[in-house]
């Protein structure tokens, strides 16, 4: 009994003190910040969609926060994005102080030394959401499902629909598919479907002629334009986007189990940003419970691992398949296989 | 004082094959070196030649090869096609109005390959563009019911209509000179033997100008093997890859492969290298061997239509409607909508002019257009600068390696846009030339985009130079000018004429270049026509990019016209 209550104080103690050592770094951070002024930064979230605030409204509450602080947004989208950013970051010329990358080109940002290493475990940000690479932190999860065009699917069947519908020769020539299919990745997962089968079902996907496209959001208006019947691995936040712009009248959605889940975009401060404090406590503030119940009600996508949001209520009680930090290591070398048995022009 | 010219030339001389290395021979040689490397350029990986092994026994490289060719041949048939007809019909017929005609043929310049490409999108989409809904609902009353299309753009066939759509223009202007001059006593002397009007084009006409139409025909199909717009727009949804798509999803698509842009790059200017020389060999048998401009009596022969005028005429508005009206069409009609419908009395409602007012106050759109202004200016203005210098070195003096100056240019004519684009991101990602820090200002690519223009450019200062008789300039090195003092104050005023020919071909390419900028660009760096990508593309906002689209088909019309009437005048002084 005394040990057990010896051991609860000394975590109590290391508790209150790793609190203490965090604010106490968290008010160093303030104070430069405070000097610096300004913050550029540059994320996916879109400004505003539909006349609905949404990164507007992030940095809105970032300055109600931080009133000392000058936020400068701009949107980074796609991976045709991210590869500009990259390649400028490359070449030395630095514009944002915080901006985000793929888990893909995350080997290749650290080859080319364009990051700036901190320590985000050690400033309170969930260990959950550092990268594996101790680079940078994933600010952004993603739930995917298969949208699909209310006009051309009913709800009885669109609401069954499972992953292994999108591969059926009955939805032939009426799928599409993001040209980076994300949750094949977490299904090839051992733990999920695994190799074989996901390659299979992605052999599968080439012969019933999938269409491919290039982005989500595109993909969404598209199918709402009845181009398609069904769009497989959509974004949940895509939908919530469309519904909350009133976009979304003619699109159903559905979480097929199981449900692929990913602490997505990697966010990070770039080697030579000009306002480092000032980017450390944007990033700290938004992975903070404040941070992603804002993300989650402009977008959808807080963290599933801070109860309440709509991620976490809606993986609730059904079947979750995370990407794993050690296979989202190794994401560029699995989508490169799945690429490739979908027969996209993405060769090794 | 030979001796002074002699030495001042090889100074200058030096200066400029400086330049020209820098610009097409090191970026080129660095394109080709990363070509045989792993990895991304800002962290190139070990020597390989995986690069190669990957791109050529790839079945689906072949297929690539081949819908380009076949979308570079089928574009070139039908613009070549449509464009001798209506050159032939405008130079050589009794068609009504075809002053005006000729004038309005001048308006597709005005509109980029991109918007021309989207606003065909629109119209075709299979399942929701406005011509497949209004075909299906037309079937529809005849008991015909159709769940998509009928037609689809996103096709090989999309890809060569649009492709043949939109060169025709320019193939006019190459060729309308060879029909207005043609020797008329070739066609009289047919009719003396009793031919008929279609007999006359059939045998006489067509075969005296064959050598103007090889050369348009050559020019065209590698102006579509270079094309970039049509085959990103739709043939990338449909999964139709060419070689300028493929070397862009290489680089730019899930998991970026940049060796393997190179590898295909490589191909594709062998290609296009080839193309070239047989253009060149085409425009110089043209040139030497078809004199058709004699000084006996100079007025072609005007054919009468007769009962064929108006259907004449009636097949030129078609073909207006198809590459202008409709167009422009669509895009106005997106522009006006709060989000992409197609045309119905309910959408009526919904019509407002808001996202004008969001371009015209956008800071984003603004500074887009203040960085095409510069693209512009500063890449048309250098690049006919650089060529005048060349061209006066390769033609007015005896400088050793001269020629190699002239055929390392030709061959740079052989580079598409894409490549070259490539080769500067292999360049300037990578030491030493990183340190320059340009990758990503506008400077890239005002460079690359003289690099691009710069042979077209010096092939006209070459003839331009050479039709001014050396004695003028031997006046002015008698009277104790230097060197570069006699060809800027002598021969540059009497060549002004192509000087400002060439300074509006480049200004007109530069301002609607895409591929280049796309490549090379950051945010805030892009010209316009990126920026309208990225409003289709990235953020999906359709009426946006239609609204800005409008707006820059109408400054470009404006500009078109203008610039030809100037151009008219100029020379007419001159």
């Amino acid at each position: 009994m005394k040990t057990k209550i010896f051991i609860g104080v000394l975590v109590g103690v290391s508790l209150l003190f790793l609190t203490l050592l965090w604010a106490q770094s968290l008010e160093k951070i303030a104070e430069g910040a405070k000097k610096e002024g300004r913050v550029k930064v540059a994320l996916t979230v879109r400004w505003e969609e539909g006349g609905k605030p949404g990164a507007k409204k992030f940095v809105e509450v970032f300055q109600t926060r931080y009133p000392f602080l000058k936020v400068e947004y701009e949107r980074v989208g796609g991976s045709r994005e991210r590869e500009r950013v990259l390649s400028e970051l490359a070449a030395g010329k630095v514009s944002y102080d915080v901006t985000v990358l793929s888990e893909t080109q995350v080997p290749t940002a650290l080859r080319a030394n364009v990051v700036e290493k901190v320590d985000w475990k050690s400033l309170g940000v969930n260990p959950q959401h550092v990268h594996p690479d101790g680079f940078g932190v994933n600010y952004r999860s993603q739930l995917y499902g298969i949208a699909y065009n209310r006009k051309l699917v009913s709800d009885d069947v669109g609401k069954k629909l499972r992953w292994e519908d999108c591969a059926a020769p009955k939805w032939k020539k009426k799928v599409a598919m993001d040209s980076r299919p994300r949750h094949l990745e977490i299904l090839w997962q051992p733990n999920v479907w695994g190799r074989d089968k996901t390659l299979a079902h992605a052999r599968q996907l080439a012969a019933n002629e999938t269409i491919f496209e290039r982005d989500r959001t595109g993909a969404m208006t598209k199918l709402a334009l009845g181009e398609y019947a069904i769009d497989c691995g959509s974004f949940y936040s895509t939908y919530y986007e469309q519904t909350r712009s009133g976009k979304a009248e003619h699109i159903g959605f559905t979480l097929a189990e199981p449900i692929p889940v990913n602490l997505g975009d990697v966010v990070f401060i770039p080697r030579g940003a000009a306002h480092l404090n000032s980017a450390k406590l944007w990033i700290v503030w938004s992975l903070s419970e404040e941070g992603q119940r804002l993300l989650d009600e402009v977008e959808g996508n807080g963290s599933p691992l801070i109860p309440g949001t709509q991620s976490a209520n809606l993986i609730k009680g059904k079947k979750a398949a995370w990407y794993e930090p050690q296979y989202r290591a190794k994401a560029e070398e699995i989508l490169k296989e799945i690429l490739e048995a979908v027969g996209l022009p993405i060769v090794r | 004082m030979k001796e002074r010219l002699q030495s001042g030339s090889i100074y200058f001389f030096i200066l400029v094959v400086g330049i020209l290395l820098w610009l097409i021979l090191i970026p080129l040689g660095q394109m080709v070196i990363s070509s045989f490397r792993s990895g991304h350029p800002a962290a190139p990986g070990p020597f390989t030649v995986n690069n190669y092994l990957v791109a050529y026994t790839n079945p689906l490289t072949y297929r690539m090869i081949f819908n380009t060719l076949a979308f570079a041949g089928g574009g070139t048939a039908i613009t070549v096609s449509i464009a001798v007809f209506f050159t032939w019909l405008l130079e050589r017929t009794d068609m009504p109005l075809r002053n005006l005609c000729w004038t309005l043929l001048l308006i597709p310049l005005a509109m980029p390959g991109l918007l021309f490409s989207m606003s065909y999108v629109l119209l075709f989409m299979p399942k929701s563009g406005i011509i497949n809904v209004f075909i299906r609902d037309l079937f529809s009353s005849f008991g015909v019911e159709l769940s998509e299309g009928p037609i689809n753009i996103y096709s090989l066939g999309g890809m060569i209509f649009l492709d043949g759509m939109r060169g025709v223009t320019t193939v006019f202007l190459l060729i309308t000179g060879a029909f207005r001059m043609m020797d008329p006593g070739l066609e009289e002397a047919s009719f003396a033997a009793g031919a008929k009007n279609w007999t006359t084009v059939r045998r006489v006409t067509l075969p005296v100008l064959r050598p103007a139409l090889l050369a348009a025909v050559l020019y065209e199909f590698t102006s579509s093997m270079e094309s970039f717009e049509a085959p990103l727009v739709v043939g990338l949804p449909g999964r139709v890859f060419v070689y300028s798509t493929m070397i862009y999803i290489s680089t730019r698509d899930a998991i970026p492969n940049y060796g393997l842009g190179a590898a295909f790059a490589g191909s594709y200017f062998l290609m296009a290298l080839v193309l070239v020389y047989f253009y060149q060999r085409a425009t110089l048998w043209q040139a030497e061997r078809f004199t058709t401009v004699t000084g006996k009596g100079f007025r072609p022969h005007t054919l009468a239509l007769g009962r064929w005028r108006y259907p004449a005429l009636g097949l030129f508005v078609l073909y207006f409607i198809l590459a202008v009206a409709l167009p422009l069409g669509v895009l106005i009609w997106t522009s006006l909508l709060p989000v992409y419908q197609p045309p119905s009395m309910k959408v009526l409602s919904e019509l407002s002019w808001a996202h004008y007012g969001g371009i015209l106050t956008g800071s984003g759109v603004l500074h887009a257009m203040w960085n095409t202004v510069i693209i512009t200016m500063f890449a048309a203005t250098a690049t006919v600068l650089l060529a005048f210098a060349v061209s006066w070195l390769v033609v007015r003096t005896k400088v050793k390696g001269r020629y190699a100056l002239d055929s390392l240019l030709f061959a740079s004519h052989a580079v598409p846009g894409i490549v070259v684009a490539l080769s500067f991101i292999f360049l300037y990602l990578e030491p030493p030339f990183r340190s320059l820090g340009l990758y990503g200002t506008v400077w890239i690519v005002c460079l690359a985009l003289i690099t691009q223009y710069i042979a077209f450019a010096t092939r006209t200062t070459n003839a331009a130079i050479t039709q001014i008789h050396k004695e003028l300039e031997e006046a002015g090195e008698v009277s104790g000018a230097s060197p570069l003092r006699v060809a800027w104050q002598i021969t540059f005023p009497l060549i002004r004429p192509a000087f400002i020919a060439a300074w509006l071909w480049v200004a007109a390419h530069a301002v609607r270049a895409f591929s280049v900028p796309l490549m090379l660009a950051s945010r805030d760096s892009w010209p316009v026509s990126v920026m309208l990508w990225h409003l289709w593309d990235e953020e999906q906002n359709l009426p946006a990019a239609a609204a800005l689209g409008v707006v820059l088909i109408l400054v470009l019309t404006v500009l078109t016209l203008l610039a030809r009437l100037g151009l008219a005048k100029g020379f007419e002084q001159t």
